[in-house]
Order: C-alpha cells, then structure tokens, then sequence
C-alpha cells in the first residue's frame, strides 16, 4: 500500500514540476513588442456545457489585469461586439488581429478557448473539469506572442460510507452524484486563470515588468486553438462587418 | 504511520514551492462573484449588487493600498448609460481616460456609442 502512495506522490511531484523553461525562451516576442493594452474576445466554447461562455468570462479580467495588462472590460467589449454585429464567436477566428487595432487601438488579442467545462462520472467516482486554451496574438503582426493552457479537476468522489457491502456503495455513489452536480464551476475557472496568466510575462503595470524574463514555466507545447488552424469557413456576414 | 505523514508533508511542501505566488497590484473586490450572479440569474437585486460592486473598487482601492483596475471607471460609466445616466457615464468614461490614457482610442468608441444611443 505504502509503495503505491509513494509512486503516486511521485508521479504527482513530476507532474507539477517538469519540464520548466524561462519566460524569455518561452515568448520571446512578448519582450520586444511589449504589449500595453489586451482586448479579450468572448471565448470560444468548446465544451459540452452551452452556458460555459458567459460564466467564463467573469473569471478573466482580475487575473489578467493582475498580471500587469490593461485590460479592455469584457462586459462592455462584448456588448459592442454586438452592436457591431458579431454575434458568433466562433467567427473572431476568422478576422486578423491587426483589425483590432483599428478597433480600440489594443496592442494584442487574447483568444480563449474552453475545451473542458464537463462532469464526468465513472462506477463509484466523478470528476469535475475545467480546461482553458489561451493564444496572445499581436495586432500590429498578427503572430501568436504568447499561448498557454492548462486544466483543473475535481474529484467529487463520495469517500464516506464506502466500508464494503452494497449499501455503502450505493451511498457513496450518491454521495458522489450530489457532489459532482453541486460542484461550481466558477472557483475552478478562477484557478485555471490564475495557473494560466502567471506563466504569462508580466506587462507594465506589473512590479516584475520585463524582469520576469529567468522566471521559470512549465512548458507548453503549442495550443490547439481554432485560431491556429484552417477553420471552415461558415460564410458568416458577421465577419465582413468588423472595421 | 508517521512515514506516511511526513511523506505528505514533503509533497505539499514541493507543491507550494512549484506555485509562484502571486501579488496583487489591482483591487477587485468582490467583482468577480457579483457578475457571476448576475448572469446566473439576472434580476434588478443582482444587476444592483453587480452595479454596486463596481462602484465598492472606486471607493475602497485607496483605502485597501491598491490600485483602481484598468477598466473599471468605464466599465462602471457604461452601466450609468444603460440606465439612462448619459452626464455619469460620461464623466466616469473620463475618469477612465485620466487614469489610463492608453484607453483614449477605447473611451472615444463608449462615447460615440452612447451618443448614438441617446439619438436613438
């Protein structure tokens, strides 16, 4: 028994700590462009859970903002995306970044992924998962500064009332019912931003600007978000109308 | 027993270590969860506490040794506007420009916005 913690405490201790690689290495753009100004679009939702968006966004503006960046509110942003008749957010993938910086003068764009926002349950257990994908791309280039993903889970599995026999089972199965629907999504969000923008390079207003460069990451391989892949194109009219 | 604890110990402590921490420049208050609530259920009691949100970061940031967030003062106008405040909203999106002039071109679009609003 003993044995199997300490592999598992190891496989934990791995996981958290490697493999690290400097912020300057990591996104090298980010400390010649230096970015001001961060307009945030809505994000994209790619999971299961429709009302994933809207919940999102209410967890992005305090980190990022903490991390040194003026940040555009998402709120009122959203509402003039509207107004300019981009309503889809899958179609923000299609429009170059350069055309937001006709739009608010922003220096870069942040699209936002969710890739995870879903229960899943298992015989006796349930997990509660939150994955987010983050790409920073330059308005004056276009090219991606910056990108960074991460995911946090929950195990909502009932652990009282599992000492053998059926009617511990089933307790705990209920147990674990309960937990993983009550489980907020909210606070998970809430840590997945803080992981995701603390591996971002600091911006002006941040104490550590642009000495944050040794600061060690755990390195990302490159996000797998829509902007950077052919996307189909829906023939959208929503996307001819940004200027 | 004791092995097992102290091998705990050791793994919390090697996760804590691997966690940066993390200063905070900006006041947000309790931002985050009053907007949530609103869009959970939006009603007048949650939009007036979400409203009210906004205004607690422009009154405590000094008080807490912290920073007004970029965005808040416009963010704050708008909602004066939608309600028909068009004078508040205005001075707030002022506000926002005094304090982060970067928002200039941001600030000039809200106030184009609400003109064409107040036309409408």
């Amino acid at each position: 028994m003993k044995k199997y913690i300490t592999i598992g405490s190891l496989c934990i201790l791995m996981m958290s700590c490697a493999p690290m690689i400097k912020k300057q290495e990591f996104a090298p753009k980010m400390y010649v462009e230096h970015p001001v100004t961060i307009l945030v679009l809505p994000p994209i939702n790619k999971s299961t859970a429709a009302d994933a968006k809207e919940y999102y966004t209410t967890t992005v503006a305090e980190p990022l903002t903490n991390s040194g960046y003026y940040v555009y509110p998402l709120e009122v942003v959203n509402d003039i995306l509207k107004q300019e008749g981009l309503f889809e957010t899958e179609s923000y993938a299609h429009i170059p970044p350069q055309k937001f910086k006709d739009f608010f003068n922003a220096d870069a764009v942040l699209y936002v992924t969710i890739l995870q926002w879903n229960t899943s349950y298992y015989v006796t257990g349930g997990n509660v998962s939150v994955k987010v994908a983050c790409e920073l791309k330059s308005t004056k280039t276009g090219e991606v500064l910056w990108f960074y993903d991460d995911v946090v889970v929950v195990n909502t599995s009932g652990d009282s009332g599992g000492n053998g026999g059926l009617a511990g089972f089933l307790i705990q199965a209920a147990t674990t019912a309960i937990k993983t629907a009550t489980q907020d999504y909210v606070p998970l969000a809430k840590e997945v931003n803080q992981k995701i923008f603390l591996a971002m390079p600091y911006g002006k207003y941040h104490p550590q600007f642009n000495k944050d460069g040794q600061m060690e990451v755990v390195k990302k391989g490159n996000v797998k978000s829509p902007t950077s892949r052919p996307v189909k194109s829906t023939g959208s009219k929503s996307t001819t109308k940004a200027k | 027993m004791k092995k097992l604890s102290i091998l705990i110990i050791t793994v919390l402590m090697f996760t804590v270590g691997c966690t940066p921490t993390r200063t905070t420049i900006f006041y947000w208050g309790n931002y985050s969860s009053a907007l949530y609530k609103y869009k959970k259920t939006p009603d007048e009691s949650t939009r007036a506490a979400y409203k009210s949100a906004l205004k607690e970061i422009l009154d405590n940031a000094k008080k807490k040794f912290k920073k007004i967030p970029p965005g808040v003062h416009a963010e704050y106008g708008y909602v004066l506007a939608q309600e028909g405040d068009i004078v508040g909203g205005q001075e707030y999106f002022g506000k926002e420009l005094q304090l982060y002039p970067e928002s200039k071109e941001f600030v000039a679009k809200l106030q184009q916005e609400i003109s064409r609003g107040n036309q409408q």
